[in-house]
């Protein structure tokens, strides 16, 4: 039903952009395979993320675009996280799953000379998930278009499924989801073995984007973030008590949260490259702050050939009521408050990266095209291996060994 | 019923979300800096060819980039900076 909607929804913003496209002077389309993997003896993970996108340009100013992507998920998960204290055998609790979750997207830009204005909609489905997302942005450019203003706004409206239970029940009662088997259906809410619960994301955005120099460029960027409503995994419990007892994860559920990032980009005219330094400052309401750095080298070989070089370092502190183990003491484990979590991503870590990206592109003449077809095309590789360092996360207190990822990219567009 | 006691709890300990600073604040001196900063910049229009140049584009939108940037707001606790999205839970 929910797949049914999204093709849909896919089709209405097909139509709408196909429409667009009858008098349309340019069609830009793109297609995308991201293979994420994941190794590890007990919790592997391989997630497929095919996606496409089309926009065609109508009249002067306006385009209007149209797009899909899936998240084809395959693996393991530990369903219970325990620490070093709590005598649980965490790592033969892992248990395997697949799910796939469809986003269709539509929307609409309009450009004049000096401003721009733009909306659009997202519809995204998986077995246990549902979002709808309204964006909105708008955009001005001054002193000969040297400064750029550019601001966003996107409105979320979620719903997750999990286990039923009712606000009254103590939070240390909660058992998590076994599966997603009938979410989101009535025969399971009325027999009280599921319910949903929703979640509320507000994103801000601000962006100024400066041109210091014929080959300076620098961007400012500010973003806030609100989330309300359910933030915990509905299928992740934790132990809690030296018994080993344990309760689904149980987190605030207000977190606001703010990034401020710097990016500069300057060209070096003897290499024909440019070089890119990224740097964000991030904080938020659960007392998380991190900082991430990322430097960039993009080199034209050729006209019709790049290659991107990246490195990023990410460093981030646990959140206030984070604790590798919720049954022992203070000070280095044991509770904080009356909230608990078995996530990793709110545990103090670092992770690095390093990838590589390769642009091939040709561009005709007018009245020239390729295969008949395209004015210009473009064809794109790219691998990124991420490492996480968990400082403090363990498996009962054994090191998980699934720290290691990759990331390929293939990618093919084509302007009609 | 599972019972999360003893003695070494301390559950008066701070949970009770902090500010994360004033968004605001930062909002209004991003406006004035890109206000008065900006008048001191002049690139002109024929000088402007480097800039266009794909490489020094900062909103990369591409697919890649953005499924890149999905795989790393999963596997860590922060986010932004970048492009704003919304939608999926990551659970898995």
């Amino acid at each position: 039903m929910q797949l049914r909607r999204a093709v849909s929804g896919l089709g209405l913003a097909c139509a709408c952009a196909l429409t667009g496209a009858a008098s349309a002077q340019v069609v830009d389309s793109e297609a995308r395979m991201t293979v994420f993997v994941e190794p590890s003896s007990s919790s592997q993970l391989l997630v497929l993320h095919p996606g496409v996108r089309t926009a065609a340009r109508v009249g002067e100013s306006v385009t209007v675009s149209a797009g899909y992507d899936a998240d084809i998920v395959t693996g393991a998960t530990e369903a219970i996280k325990g620490g070093p204290l709590g005598g649980v055998d965490v790592v033969s609790s892992a248990t395997s799953f697949d799910d796939v979750r469809h986003v269709a997207q539509g929307g609409f830009s309009i450009e004049r000379r000096r401003t721009r204005l733009s909306g659009g909609y997202q519809f995204g489905t998986e077995s246990d998930y549902r979002s709808h997302s309204f964006s909105v942005g708008a955009g001005a450019d001054f002193n000969q278009k040297n400064t750029s203003l550019d601001l966003a706004y996107v409105r979320s409206f979620d719903d997750v499924c999990t286990s039923a239970f009712s606000a009254t029940l103590p939070t240390s009662s909660r058992q998590p989801l076994d599966a997603s088997s009938g979410c989101f259906t009535a025969g399971a809410r009325e027999e009280g073995r599921r319910a949903t619960r929703d979640i509320a994301l507000d994103n801000l955005q601000l962006a100024w984007t400066q041109s210091w120099s014929p080959v300076l460029s620098t961007q400012l960027v500010l973003t806030g973030q609100l989330q309300n409503g359910f933030l915990e995994n509905p299928y992740r419990a934790v132990v809690i008590a030296p018994s080993g007892a344990s309760a689904l994860e149980n987190h605030p559920e207000n977190r606001a949260r703010v990034a401020l990032a710097l990016r500069t980009k300057y060209f070096v005219r003897s290499w024909q490259a440019a070089w890119g330094a990224d740097a964000r400052l991030y904080r938020d309401t659960w007392d998380m702050w991190a900082g991430t750095f990322e430097l960039s080298l993009e080199k034209h070989w050729t006209p019709w050939f790049r290659l991107l070089g990246r490195a990023r370092v990410h460093q981030q502190t646990g959140v206030l009521f984070w604790s590798d183990d919720y049954t022992g003491g203070e000070p280095l484990t044991g509770p904080r408050g009356q909230y608990w979590t078995g996530d990793r991503e709110l545990s103090p870590l670092r992770s690095y990266s390093l990838g590589a990206r390769a642009l091939l592109t040709t561009q005709r003449r007018a009245g020239d095209r390729l295969l008949g077809i395209f004015l210009q095309g473009a064809a794109g590789a790219s691998l990124d291996l991420i490492k996480t360092d968990l400082r403090e996360f363990t498996w009962a207190g054994r090191s998980p060994d699934d720290t290691l990822a990759g990331v390929m990219s293939l990618t093919l567009s084509g302007s009609l | 019923m599972t019972k999360h006691s003893g003695s070494s709890i301390d559950t008066t300990r701070a949970t009770v979300p902090r500010d994360a600073g004033s968004p605001g604040r930062w909002a209004l001196a991003m406006f004035l800096l890109a206000t008065f900063s900006g008048g001191c910049a002049s690139v002109r229009p024929e000088q402007r060819a480097i800039l266009a140049d794909p490489t020094m584009q900062h909103d990369d939108e591409s697919l890649e980039a953005e499924a890149r940037r999905h795989v790393l707001e999963n596997r860590e606790g922060a986010f932004g900076g970048g492009s704003v999205r919304g939608g999926g839970c990551g659970c898995n």
